[in-house]
């Protein structure tokens, strides 16, 4: 066998152990009652801001600058509040369509720990924009 | 007689012929380039020639003609069109014009279009040999990327999106949206006077890193195809030895500048944007990275082939991946499918099927023509000794690109999901999840980046070696045992193992940047000009080492210790409370600092407000003002977009930015007082802490500024406040009592938005009036950073990148030599 072929079969043995650690890394994509389902394991919600109900964005940097309260609807209707304890509501948040939150499901709330916000396409966007002043 | 008034056509017009010409010309280029190098007639090679000589010379004037024709719409703000009225506007200060330019998918294709007319022009300027073969591909090239700005249907099929667009034929003046353009349901002949303005640059990019990082990095992408085209040549005409020399300088090039570009990107993120670090292992970071990291691969192999006639597959296997790759990741970040895990926010602009199209067609061929050539390659039977360069040139290389596939697979999961179906997300911990693993492969690369030059090809006899590396390796033994000693590196966030690690792999950077820096001596005797290689490779392990140590020590100095902390029972631990509140004029404790926001300003020419923020030491005279400043309020969307501010030091930088402020609308005080009934000794608790009434005193009252009149009386509440973050305060509200009316003087205390009034008293003691203001103050929160070894990296950086370019020249001119013999 040529140093070569050895080489090579540790660097392929090498690299399957990578990919299995990072798989274990991996987390998934989950509705609010499959989260539920799995409190205290790390998961990524998607769903938009829940306003229904008199529910709203709470956040006060006065009070406290790290806290921030909201709800979430996700598509399947599952609801719940999220805090996220690392600062401000993100850009855009209220004009938001959507949001990928990670975290994990507490028995009180959803324990964010980073927000991704996606806002409308740029295309219906400029159609809302376009005004004269 | 144009139809709607003001409206110039003309510039639009222009710019669409030219995109179709520039398509056309492309195309004849890519058929006559690839004629001349099939024909076997030397005069039909000749004429084949000049045709495509030609046709790409048409290519270059029509690109130049689509970049002037742009600029001259967006620097006149022709609204309308849609590509001027979306990136820029009136108020746009004329050094971020070209930044509109390339904010665009339209603008940024025609930017990678351009330099590749640069550098077919070179090419054809100089490589007489290969000139037909490798610039078939690079007209194939622009072909493809044409096409992405054609923006033309065939039958129901969009191709290409062209910037040359009006608003009014993209369906973007509705009547609902845009009432005072319509009238009777049609569109107003004078419309356009109606739209006043643009919608502007996006102001986090209204910056001047965005005016040159994108061209060096587009300059980066569009050279990488240049080596591509020549290895695709040599594997068709079958020269498998001669396209070694004129690609070299090339390959140099392209890895310097793709770096650069790629660290330039990474200096904004530190300098301007709030991404709070230089690198978060973002997919649309990665998907630079990984290329630039397989052409690394390929340029060592390459190297270990020129030497020894070894590793010629491998090496043209990784110059053709890195420019699949860079194709691949004009994919990942431009069709949207990054959406759910990147923070760059691209947007879909519906030509994913033409994406695709574009990978495919580059993809399969040279794939194909690779395996096709697999058994003619020459390979050397004998087998490399293991003390030999091209052994570990060959072995590090792999690890390299090993570590670029596994960057680049765990970027792709959004891809896996889509094809199989599955829902997986990013790790918890993304840039652990990264930096566990690379740290090993820095530490392996570092070793082999240190001793690689001191190996001989063929074979190092193993004393020599010893001999050459001493000096090296006990001072990097010296340097890195003292970092380790006194650096105070103590990361601890996962454990011991990994603290290890990063000590590990600290030596071998230090190795790496010594025993390169020793080489220029001992190695080429300071021969300068064959320098490139230990230079690039002296910068590149100072490069680790700042890593290592910036990322190691970087540290929050803006933990709040004060505000409420909502106990999250064993979560709590995971509160990181990184965001500080600080109320103007109020001396705040910030680590080792007291910060004091002073105030802010604007100027009526900037759109955005600067803040004063003073840094004072607590331990010494160190003292320095930071102004950050952010976009409040920008085109009344209600946000505040904020850039950094730093104080540079030789070792370190302190970074802070703003993160909220009170939103000025929402600022009214609706608090109401509530009355205690309190005795002297009592204590009262409010949200911020508690506060005690210490006395009441007649007559006497230690606020010379209230004006008292002859005959009055006047009782003054003597109260002292504790805050739960320990700072202490007085107050004095006060009661006087004129003529038999009451009159209460209230105080307040600003940093604890309290009120204080004297409502009355009697026999029992006194009615305390208290509100807990939510509008009396001005205050900014912040988040603050200290970074060590920032500059240490950029000057890591521009060191590797001279040493590329060193050795580009030194091969440009080696080939010069060879070309006169």
């Amino acid at each position: 066998m040529k140093t070569t072929h050895i080489i090579l079969l540790i660097v392929i043995a090498v690299g399957i152990a990578i990919l299995a650690t990072s798989i274990t890394d991996a987390s998934t994509y989950d509705s609010v009652n499959s989260a539920k389902a799995k409190p205290g394991k790390y998961v990524h919600l998607i769903g938009k801001l829940d306003t229904s109900n008199g529910r709203h964005i709470e956040y006060d940097a006065l009070k406290n600058p790290n806290y921030l309260s909201f709800h979430i609807v996700d598509s399947l209707g599952g609801s719940t509040r999220v805090v996220y304890m690392k600062g401000k509501p993100p850009t855009d948040m209220e004009r938001s369509e959507r949001m990928v939150l990670k975290g994990k499901m507490t028995d009180s709330a959803f324990l964010c720990e980073d927000i991704l916000i996606k806002c409308p396409s740029k295309y219906t966007e400029e159609k809302a924009k376009i005004s004269s002043k | 007689m144009p139809l709607y008034t003001g409206e110039q056509l003309m510039p639009g017009n222009t710019g669409q012929f030219l995109s179709v010409l520039s398509f056309v010309a492309s195309l004849v280029a890519t058929i006559s380039f690839y004629k001349a190098t099939v024909s076997k007639d030397v005069l039909l090679q000749q004429s084949w020639k000049r045709i495509a000589r030609a046709a790409f010379a048409l290519e270059i004037i029509s690109v130049i003609g689509i970049f002037i024709t742009l600029y001259y719409i967006i620097s006149n703000h022709r609204f309308e069109y849609a590509y001027s009225w979306r990136h820029s506007n009136l108020a746009l200060p004329m050094q971020y014009i070209f930044s509109c330019f390339w904010e665009g998918q339209e603008g940024s294709f025609l930017l990678w279009s351009f330099w590749h007319c640069v550098l077919g022009g070179i090419i054809m300027w100089r490589e007489k040999e290969w000139e037909a073969p490798v610039m078939t591909t690079i007209s194939l090239m622009q072909v493809a990327l044409a096409t992405m700005a054609l923006g033309l249907y065939f039958f129901d099929l969009k191709i290409g999106s062209s910037p040359f667009v009006l608003m009014r034929n993209e369906d973007m003046l509705s009547p609902e949206q845009f009432p005072i353009g319509f009238k009777d349901g049609v569109l107003r002949q004078d419309y356009l006077s109606f739209i006043r303005d643009g919608k502007g640059l996006n102001p986090l990019l209204q910056n001047y890193w965005m005016t040159i990082h994108p061209p060096v990095l587009f300059l980066g992408f569009a050279s990488t195809i240049v080596p591509f085209a020549f290895v695709i040549a040599a594997l068709w005409k079958r020269e498998y030895k001669n396209w070694l020399a004129p690609a070299r300088p090339y390959a140099l090039f392209s890895a310097g500048i793709l770096g650069l570009g790629i660290m330039m990107g990474a200096a904004w993120a530190y300098e301007s944007l709030t991404f709070g670090g230089y690198w978060a292992w973002d997919p649309v970071e990665n998907a630079s990275l990984v290329p630039w990291l397989v052409l690394i691969c390929a340029i060592h192999t390459m190297i270990a082939y020129k030497h020894t006639g070894h590793s010629l597959k491998a090496a043209f296997l990784f110059y053709i991946l890195q420019f699949l790759l860079i194709i691949y990741s004009t994919f990942l970040t431009r069709s949207g499918i990054l959406g759910d895990t990147s923070v760059h926010a691209f947007t879909d602009l519906g030509m994913n099927a033409q994406l695709l199209a574009f990978l495919t067609v580059f993809v399969v061929p040279s794939l194909a023509l690779f395996i096709v050539r697999y058994k003619e390659l020459p390979t050397i039977k004998k087998e490399e000794q293991i003390s030999s360069r091209e052994f570990w040139l060959f072995v590090g290389s792999l690890l390299f690109f090993i570590s670029a596939l596994f960057i680049i697979g765990k970027t792709s999961l959004p891809v896996i999901n889509k094809i199989f179906g599955t829902k997986y997300a990013p790790a918890e911990d993304i840039e652990y999840s990264y930096n566990k693993v690379l740290l090993l492969f820095a530490f392996v690369i570092g070793i082999l980046t240190a001793i690689g030059q001191y190996l001989k090809y063929k074979q190092t006899p193993g004393k020599q070696l010893l001999k050459t590396l001493l000096w090296s390796t006990v001072l990097a033994l010296i340097i890195s045992l003292s970092i380790s000693a006194f650096g105070e590196i103590n990361y601890n966030k996962y454990g011991i193992g990994f603290l290890a690690s990063i000590h590990a792999a600290i030596f071998a950077a230090v190795y790496a940047a010594v025993a390169n820096f020793l080489y220029i001596f001992t190695g080429i005797k300071g021969k300068m000009i064959k320098a490139g290689a230990s230079i690039s490779h002296f910068g590149f392990g100072l490069v680790l080492l700042a890593i290592l140590i910036s990322s190691s020590k970087k540290e929050i100095i803006s933990w709040n210790r004060s505000g409420i902390l909502v106990n999250f029972g064993k979560d709590s631990k995971e509160n990181p409370a990184e965001n500080l509140t600080l109320v103007k004029g109020v001396a705040t404790d910030m680590g080792k600092y007291m910060v004091t926001y002073v105030g802010d300003s604007t100027h009526p020419l900037d759109p955005k407000q600067y803040f004063k923020v003073n840094f004072q030491n607590k331990n010494s005279a160190e003292a320095f003002t930071l102004y950050p400043d952010a976009f409040v309020n920008y085109q009344g969307n209600g946000q505040l977009m904020a850039n950094p501010d730093s104080k540079h030091y030789l070792h370190k930088d302190v970074f802070t930015y703003i993160t909220s402020m009170p939103d000025p609308e929402k600022n009214r005080d609706t608090a109401q007082f509530h009355e205690k009934k309190v005795k002297p000794g009592d204590t009262i608790w409010y949200s911020k802490g508690f506060m005690i009434l210490e006395k009441v005193n007649g007559r006497m009252s230690s606020r010379n500024n209230i004006r008292t009149e002859p005959g009055d009386s006047v009782f003054a509440a003597s109260i002292s406040i504790y805050a739960k973050d320990s700072s202490q305060y007085k107050a004095e509200p006060l009661l006087i009592i004129r003529n038999n009316t009451l009159i209460p003087v209230t105080d307040t205390v600003l940093s604890q938005s309290l009120e204080l009034g004297f409502a009355g008293a009697d026999a029992n003691g006194i009615k305390l009036a208290v509100k807990e203001s939510n509008a009396v103050q001005q205050y900014i929160t912040l988040k603050a950073y200290q970074f060590p070894a920032i500059n240490l990296l950029w000057l890591g950086i521009i060191i590797t990148v001279c040493g590329f370019m060193l050795a580009m020249v030194n091969h440009i001119q080696k080939n010069r030599k060879a070309g006169v013999k």
